[in-house]
């Protein structure tokens, strides 16, 4: 392929063609190298012993932070080549994204499918994959584009509503408080969120959930809008809760973690023991006891107690403030953003990092439910660690074509 | 901070204003506020709760495997193993990992679709083929075994306990072959082996899970229970790092405490006299249906050393949750034919053996003990200086206390003009009464402190009785109301105290005066056999002088010896023996059943055994009847001191002691026929004259050409040979005759008619009163001619020593 002078660039391409947000970029980095040797450490004696019946480890203690390895490695390559992608592509692309990925949560369903652990997630083609890492980003891709245009709707004569029928005057008013402009969204939440229901997939509910309300909530929607909203979902939490045993239990055991120490509460009891135990400095790097079989999914959601444990106090609240420091330059990338397709991507993506973060520590640290969620870079999984990695390159898409501040 | 708005290209509208508003709020809530709830849940987890989760850490965490300690040895006196420990083996069984072993993998078609029914058949097969394995080798209870793997649940399932090492090769093999090792594999462990079964078991005790034992066997009784930390040793630790699956941590910190192994007991019990007291306890309850068991203890006066000490009903510590005496398990039987083996009636019956078989009577139960606690009070009133020796009572049947009459057991006309050594002899209440009166209740008070009749005697065992007095003590005693239990206290009633204590306070009056405390354990060795412990004789107080204590061994011989004494049917020629008859009431039973017992002790100059034999309620031919079934006047003289002397002769033999004869005695003793075959009758008949044999001819001539018994044969000096004139020596076996019942003179005629010789044994004097008790060859029995038949004779003793 030819390549193309700068000079015969339009604006668009120079302006994607500019420098990355470092600050970003090293803090991504930074917790994805933290993160991979958290995981070697924390899945070396479960890899020892293959505990994971599912997998052979070959007695292999590498076998996992290998596997980890080489994906992060194809993912910051694909970070960086996502990054380098002019973002507005997507503004176009996203309805086929968002189509694709409902398409491929619906084969799920197919003999393409498979399911592990009473989940059926994952489809098998050549690979395997969640469909629901890809429909959690399209989403957002999908709201942020069609968002980002509503402003100029607004601008656009309103629609004529005949306020001589009853129809009419309905129309009109719930086109006044917003309603009307909501409903594609909700159909779609709706489509998505039914899917993953069937999956089972609570964590990736949530996620969806969280990307798409943030990316409504800073779009402009009316605030009463969340409110209700929120109500609707604290009331159908409070009803699964209650009313279904299985999430009776599950409270139960979170509230309560000493009442079933053998059975649900194991887990959280094992990880406070992690953490707990693990003091104001920690046992030291690879020193945790806790790894050798007693907290279960030490290398996937529940690496942060080993990193506490290991890393004491001090460490884990490093690793907190890393994030928090990640989030809040993503929120400042927004912020800055070239135009508001660009923001309301940024906090969308960065608000799912954040919720995937803090519901992670939630859990392990006993602050929350169980949900499932996995910690970003840390926790293992080579898909999702690529989909982070790619997600961080659509962020970095955008830093690109932040105007630089004009110098004094 | 520099205003985002001018960088932004667009127009600055109410939209974008707000997505800057709502991008702030969501950053301050979601990239900073979100945090804190999880940094203060961290602070507190780590910092303020850090001790207590740390410690649940190191619950899990350390693995503290024990390392057992061998168990030590017990010894007899002769160095002969009464209880070791070996190696068993437990069987376990994994359920969840037989499950586990079958591949799941396997079992999956091309689209990683599991074929359930298929995965669950190869488990069911698995199963079938353990269950039907061990059911074969085993023979464990096939649907129990079902039940057991099938609950996935567990892994640990423990199939069959103290498997022997030969039990476990065929299934080792099993495993072996079947590659089940992963889920069914064995354990070792310890349990311990009675070589002697149930000999001494009550001093031995057993191992059993106790309360706060664990998992752990521990001794439940006897010495196993009181010498439990001494036999176990010290149990060794190994701490390390544990893994979640239980298993050694790599690396880590790890710690050794070695195990000691523990000592091995040497006991004072002979396993020979601890045998001969069960045997002559459950002969003479066979004998005369005894109703209640008995005990029986040999103990060496001088030492306080205990040869022996037996308790009937018992049982074997091999299997000691097995009722084990026959007369118990026969009335088990009649119940379960009654009520059914699942009745509760069944199951209390069950239950009520067990502990009465493994309860020591002659440690644990008091009693009342009668006339063999008179000689104590003697020796009491001897030592105080208020009677003499030669001082006259004179029984008329009875006395007056305060205000009751309390009848001697021979009634009006009474025992009549006695000293104190016929008081003894005859056992008599009356004479007690008189002494103790002499004595005061003061000093009878003190005396039976200082017997140590009030403490316990402190021998090393496990649950040693307490003694019950009179309510009120000391003050009521010597109260004006405490008259008549002075007066009935004199000849051992109305008070109870146990066997130990019993022996022990009569061991002290006979020794010399020296109470010790008894024992049974007589060193603990190490591994290495050196001696950690030695006992060393214990003296609690010195009750009487060893003068007083040799005049009533003195006493105590006439009472064996005394033609006319009550305690004459322990007699024993060549064996000097001392002791005292006993005939209690159980005056808490309203049964009207009685303890028979019979203190005695050899040699009378230098005793170094001592027993005390009791038989608990013989039974009556009809209820309040002083006679036996049988007819045998229910006494300590006429059941417990037949017995006693016998085993103390059997006693002494074993202990090898040197036999002592009076002169009567010396005529009475055997000699050896010497040949005279082919001599001339008057030469033979001079031969045989200067050795004290009598003989008789059969046939006519001169020559003696046969003769009954053969040379070398050791016959009863007493006895009339036969010397045959002319023909030969009848060779035909003959039938030894019944001599049951017979007088002394009866038995040896009919002995000698058939050409056989009669050695009596037993009680010497009034030939009139005296009946053959037993035989060594049993009637029947075809034995050669001149074969000596021993044969033991005793006489009636009236001695119901009680009002």
């Amino acid at each position: 392929m030819r390549k193309i002078a700068k000079r015969d660039l339009t604006i668009e391409q120079q302006l994607a063609r500019g420098p990355l947000d470092l600050p970003y970029l090293a803090l991504v980095l930074l917790l994805t190298a933290i993160g991979l040797i958290m995981l070697l450490s924390a899945s070396y004696a479960s890899a020892y012993y293959n505990l994971d019946p599912s997998v052979n480890t070959h007695g292999n203690p590498y076998y996992y932070f290998m596997g980890q390895l080489k994906f992060a490695v194809v993912g910051v390559v694909g970070m960086y080549l996502v990054s380098k992608i002019d973002y507005q592509w997507w503004r176009g692309l996203s309805v086929f994204a968002l189509a694709f990925s409902i398409l491929l949560l619906i084969l799920v369903f197919t003999p393409l499918g498979r399911s592990s652990n009473g989940a059926r997630r994952w489809l098998d083609i050549g690979f395997s994959f969640q469909p629901s890492e890809l429909v959690k980003v399209a989403v957002i891709l999908f709201f942020a584009a069609r968002l980002s245009k509503r402003k100029d709707q607004i601008k656009a004569p309103p629609k004529k509503w005949n306020q001589r029928t009853l129809r009419g005057r309905m129309g009109a008013w719930l086109e006044k408080i917003g309603l009307l402009e909501l409903i594609p969204y909700a159909i779609i939440l709706l489509i998505i969120l039914f899917l993953l229901y069937k999956q089972p997939h609570m964590s990736g509910m949530i996620l969806v959930c969280s990307g798409a309300a943030a990316v409504l909530f800073a779009s402009g929607i009316r605030l009463y809008w969340f409110v209700g909203g929120g109500a609707l979902v604290g009331g159908a939490l409070f009803f699964l809760i209650t009313q279904t045993e299985y999430m009776t239990a599950r409270m139960q055991s979170w509230l309560n973690p000493g009442s079933d120490l053998q059975g649900d509460g194991y887990q959280l009891w094992q990880s406070q023991i992690a953490i707990g135990s693990g003091g104001l400095l920690g046992t030291g790097l690879g020193n945790s006891r806790q790894k050798y079989m007693f907290l279960p999914e030490e290398h996937n959601d529940f690496v942060f107690a080993i990193v506490c444990e290991e890393l004491g106090l001090i460490g884990a609240c490093l690793i907190i403030v890393l994030f928090a420091l990640l989030i809040i330059r993503g929120y400042w990338l927004a912020l800055h953003a070239r135009d508001r397709f660009g923001s309301l991507m940024i906090v969308g993506i960065n608000t799912q990092l954040a919720a995937q973060v803090i519901l992670n520590i939630g859990v392990v640290t006993g602050a929350l439910p169980t949900t499932g969620i996995s910690l970003p870079f840390f926790s293992y999984g080579g898909t999702a660690l690529m989909v982070q990695l790619a997600e961080v390159g659509l962020i970095l898409a955008v830093s690109r074509q932040i105007v630089a501040p004009k110098e004094e | 901070m520099q205003k985002p708005k001018s960088n932004q290209r667009r127009s600055p509208g109410q939209g974008n204003r707000s997505l800057f508003h709502r991008t702030v709020f969501l950053l301050a809530v979601v990239g900073v506020l979100a945090f804190v709830p999880l940094v203060v849940q961290l602070v507190r987890l780590q910092i303020i709760q850090h001790d207590q989760w740390e410690q649940r850490a190191a619950n899990q965490q350390t693995l503290d495997m024990a390392v057992n300690a061998g168990r030590g040895t017990i010894y007899d006196a002769q160095g002969r193993t009464l209880a070791r420990s070996g190696t068993v083996y437990q069987l376990i069984l994994s359920p969840r990992d037989v499950v586990v072993s079958v591949n799941k993998k396997n079992y999956e078609d091309e689209d990683g679709k599991l074929k359930q029914a298929e995965y669950e058949q190869a488990i069911e097969d698995k199963r079938n083929l353990i269950v039907d394995g061990l059911v074969d080798l085993l023979g464990l209870n096939e649907e129990r075994l079902r039940q057991r793997i099938e609950n996935t649940k567990s892994a640990y399932e423990p199939l069959a306990y103290e498997l022997e090492e030969e039990e476990t090769t065929a299934v080792r093999e099993f495993i072996k072959e079947n590659k089940l090792s992963s889920m069914l594999y064995f354990e070792p462990s310890s349990k311990r082996y009675y070589p002697y079964s149930s000999v001494g078991a009550h001093i031995l005790g057993f191992m059993a899970y106790t309360e706060d034992s664990g998992n752990v066997k521990v001794g439940a009784q006897g010495v196993e229970a009181l010498y439990q930390d001494v036999l176990s040793g010290a149990t060794g630790r190994v701490v390390t790092s544990r893994t979640g699956a239980g298993t050694e941590m790599l690396s880590s910190y790890e710690e050794y405490i070695d195990a000691e192994n523990g000592g091995n007991l040497h006991l004072t019990i002979d396993a020979s006299i601890q045998s001969m007291l069960e045997q002559a306890l459950e002969e003479g309850i066979q004998t005369y249906n005894v109703k209640k068991g008995g005990f029986a203890i040999a103990m060496d006066p001088s030492t306080g050393a205990i040869l022996g000490m037996a308790s009937s009903p018992n049982f074997d510590p091999n299997n000691y949750a097995s009722v084990f005496d026959q007369d118990l398990l026969n009335e088990l039987k009649a119940l379960a034919e009654e009520y059914g083996e699942d009745s509760d009636e069944y199951n209390q019956a069950v239950s009520d053996a067990l502990n009465r078989q493994w309860r020591d009577k002659a440690l644990s139960d008091t009693y009342e003990p009668g006339s063999t606690f008179k000689p104590l009070v003697v020796a009491a009133a001897l030592e105080e200086g208020v009677i003499s020796p030669d001082d006259h009572f004179y029984c008329d049947g009875g006395e007056q206390v305060a205000d009751r009459y309390i009848p001697c057991h021979k009634h009006y006309p009474g025992h009549g003009d006695q000293n104190v050594t016929q008081v003894l002899e005859n056992s008599c209440n009356d004479g007690m009464m008189q002494i103790v009166r002499k004595l005061g209740a003061e000093t009878f008070w003190e005396y039976l402190e200082s017997y140590g009749l009030f403490d316990s005697t402190g021998i090393d065992l496990y649950g040693e009785g307490t003694s019950v007095f009179w309510p009120g003590g000391k003050d009521f005693f010597t109260g004006i109301y405490g008259v008549t239990s002075v007066a009935t206290g004199s000849f051992g009633q109305t008070f109870k105290i146990t066997p130990i204590q019993m022996i022990t306070a009569f061991a002290s009056m006979i020794n010399g005066g020296h109470l010790l405390e008894p024992y049974v354990v007589q060193s603990v060795s190490d591994d290495a056999g050196n001696n950690t412990y030695y006992h060393q004789v214990k003296e609690v107080r010195q009750v009487i002088s060893e003068e007083t204590s040799s005049t009533l061994r003195g006493m105590l011989e006439s009472v064996v010896a005394g033609p006319k004494a009550s305690g004459r049917n322990a007699y024993m020629a060549g064996y000097r023996i001392g002791g005292k008859t006993g005939t209690s009431e159980k005056r808490d039973e309203d049964t009207g059943d009685l303890i028979c017992s019979f203190m005695g002790f050899a040699p009378v100059d230098n005793p170094k055994v001592l027993v005390l034999l009791a038989y608990d309620s013989p039974a009556q031919s009809s209820r309040g009847s002083s006679y036996t079934p049988s007819g045998t006047y229910i006494s300590g003289g006429n059941i417990a001191a037949p017995m006693a002397g016998q085993l103390l002769a059997d006693i002494l033999d074993y202990m090898g002691m040197e036999k002592q004869y009076t002169t009567d005695e010396l005529e009475a003793s055997d000699t050896t026929m010497i040949n005279v075959t082919g001599y001339e009758l008057t030469v033979a008949k001079g031969l045989l004259t200067d050795r004290g044999i009598r003989c008789r001819t059969v046939g006519s001539g001169n020559t003696v050409t046969g003769q009954l018994p053969k040379s070398g044969v050791t016959i009863p000096g007493s006895s009339t040979v036969i010397l045959y004139l002319g023909e030969d020596a009848p060779t035909d076996k003959v039938k030894v005759p019944n001599l049951e019942g017979m007088s002394p003179s009866q038995a040896k005629n009919t002995l000698e008619e058939m050409g056989l010789f009669l050695k009596a044994t037993g009680v010497t004097g009034d030939e009139s009163e005296m009946e053959a008790l037993s035989q060594s060859i049993a009637p029947d029995m075809e034995v050669s001619p001149g074969t000596v038949v021993e044969v033991r004779f005793v006489s009636s003793v009236i001695d119901y020593g009680d009002q």
